[in-house]
């Protein structure tokens, strides 16, 4: 499996309901993509602010973003094909 | 009185945790494996089927099951999934013990007095750690820990087995003493049963306690307990609140290497993980261990113990220092170092009469504070460049009981 670790700051837009936060696209490099299916979603921490991750299908690749909550930034982690 | 307990195990955890998160791995041979690392971590029942198993290297792997997918692994959503699963256990009983990132214990004695079925306990479980992890596991039951875990590992994955208390004789009368491999007989205790004539299990229980002491020592009494089918420890759902022992990490290189500053520099990253958490305890330890695994996977290690107890980096490096001194010149490349700190006590909180000392201790606080805001390595020592670009990965060695906790 290839794949690419990107880190870079993104813009995304997400939907927040219920508590739960669901990522329906994102923009990098100029690019829009449409996120078809929110695949795993994973917590960890970097010192003391808490960072969600999830890993999203665009239906060809799998994206790992992520979104420190409390710096409130979304980051692009790194990109996968099979 | 009469014990239920559970046992969940996560069947090819890390490898299911990632066909999991990914759609495209989902019914494929995959295995996982660290950054820059070709030693097979777990591999997924795809992949097993081929004979591909834990600990082979990648060209092992391929040669069995050239499809093979490798994946590189991320400590954090193991880590995650595990408190996850913590969670779901949680909502049946308090009693609950996390064993390993992948074991968890549950008494569920109390709920099953009120005539709930204990299978039915298991499956919703099942069904909700399928629901909301997308993994499965095999759950044992057995009126202990020791009958729950062997109950645990008849059927995976997915599987369901309950042992009662009146089946234990026959089913022990037929299972070979290599079955009871992770409850406590390891292999070479198995062997040497095996070559005292002791087969099955229940041979063992039947076995003379004074037999298996004189071959055994003091074991002699928790095997044959165990070939008994008995077991009186208690699940411990105090959540790692139990005694600290040690304080310890190690780290596998992004490849192997003779290189001494870098596994110098390797040795200060361990140290200040070591001193950060060994501080966050409020502990302080009196003897110093260093470990190395070579390239081949030999291993060296040594130790030293200090007339005063111990807690800033500084003191732990140093001797750390003087114990890896020992190992050179270095006869292999080396794939990984080791340190932990042990024969700990509470930290002392006397007023310090040298101005230097106290200065130490201050800074030491305020690098840790700092590192605790903003993230591991915010603030360290210039030495530990060297072994940042050469590669650290994010969550390294085992993970400790301590990660595994969560907030009830």
């Amino acid at each position: 499996m290839d794949t690419i670790i990107i880190d870079e700051r993104i813009d995304v837009g997400a939907v927040f309901k219920k508590n739960i936060i669901k990522p329906r696209w994102f923009v990098w490099k100029g690019r829009k993509y449409a996120i078809t299916e929110v695949t795993y979603t994973w917590e960890d921490t970097q010192g003391a602010a808490r960072v969600m991750h999830f890993a999203l299908s665009d239906g060809n690749t799998l994206f790992e973003v992520s979104l420190n909550l409390t710096s409130l930034e979304w980051r692009l982690e790194k990109s996968s094909v099979v | 009185m009469t014990r239920t307990i559970l046992l969940i195990d996560m069947n090819a955890f890390f490898a299911s945790v990632e066909q999991a998160m990914n759609p495209a791995l989902r019914g494929k041979p995959i295995i996982v494996c660290g950054r820059g690392r070709t030693v097979v971590t777990t591999a997924s029942y795809e992949a097993r089927v081929f004979g591909v198993k834990t600990g082979m290297n990648l060209y092992q792997a391929k040669q069995a099951c050239p499809q093979v997918i490798a994946v590189e692994g991320d400590m954090s959503r193991y880590i995650d999934a595990s408190h996850n699963i913590q969670r779901i256990a949680r909502e049946f009983t308090d009693q609950v013990e996390m064993f390993s990132i992948d074991e968890c214990f549950l008494d569920v004695s109390k709920t099953c007095r009120n005539e709930v079925d204990p299978q039915n306990i298991a499956r919703a479980i099942k069904h909700t750690i399928r629901e909301k992890l997308g993994v499965t596991c095999s759950i044992g039951i057995g009126p202990n820990k020791v009958v729950a875990k062997i109950a645990s590992k008849m059927q995976k994955p997915d599987g369901l087995i309950e042992i009662r208390e009146k089946d234990i004789p026959v089913l022990f009368a037929l299972m070979a003493v290599q079955k009871l491999q992770g409850v406590g007989v390891g292999r070479h205790i198995s062997e040497k049963l095996m070559s005292m004539g002791i087969t099955t299990a229940g041979q063992l229980g039947n076995t003379p306690l004074e037999k298996l002491m004189h071959h055994f020592g003091i074991m002699g009494y928790r095997l044959k307990r165990i070939g008994e089918g008995k077991d009186d420890s208690p699940v411990d759902s105090s959540g790692g609140n139990e005694l600290i022992k040690s304080v310890g990490h190690s780290h596998t290189f992004p490849r192997d290497t003779r290189d001494i500053s870098i596994i110098r520099s390797y040795m200060m990253m361990l140290t200040e993980k070591v001193g950060l958490r060994l501080r966050e305890y409020g502990l302080m330890g009196k003897t110093v261990y260093c470990t190395i695994r070579f390239g081949d996977f030999t291993s060296w290690g040594a130790q030293q113990g200090l007339k005063e107890h111990i807690r800033q980096n500084r003191e732990i490096f140093f001797v750390a220092e003087q114990i890896l001194a020992r190992a050179f010149p270095l006869s292999k490349a080396v794939r990984l170092v080791g340190l932990s700190i042990s024969d700990l006590k509470p930290r002392d909180t006397q007023q310090f009469l040298l101005k230097e000392m106290e200065k130490d201790t201050t800074l030491a606080e305020a690098v840790d504070d700092i590192n605790k805001k903003y993230g591991v390595f915010t603030i360290k020592a210039s030495s530990v460049i060297l072994s940042e670009k050469f590669g650290i990965r994010p969550s390294c060695g085992m993970v400790s009981k301590q990660a595994l906790k969560i907030k009830v």
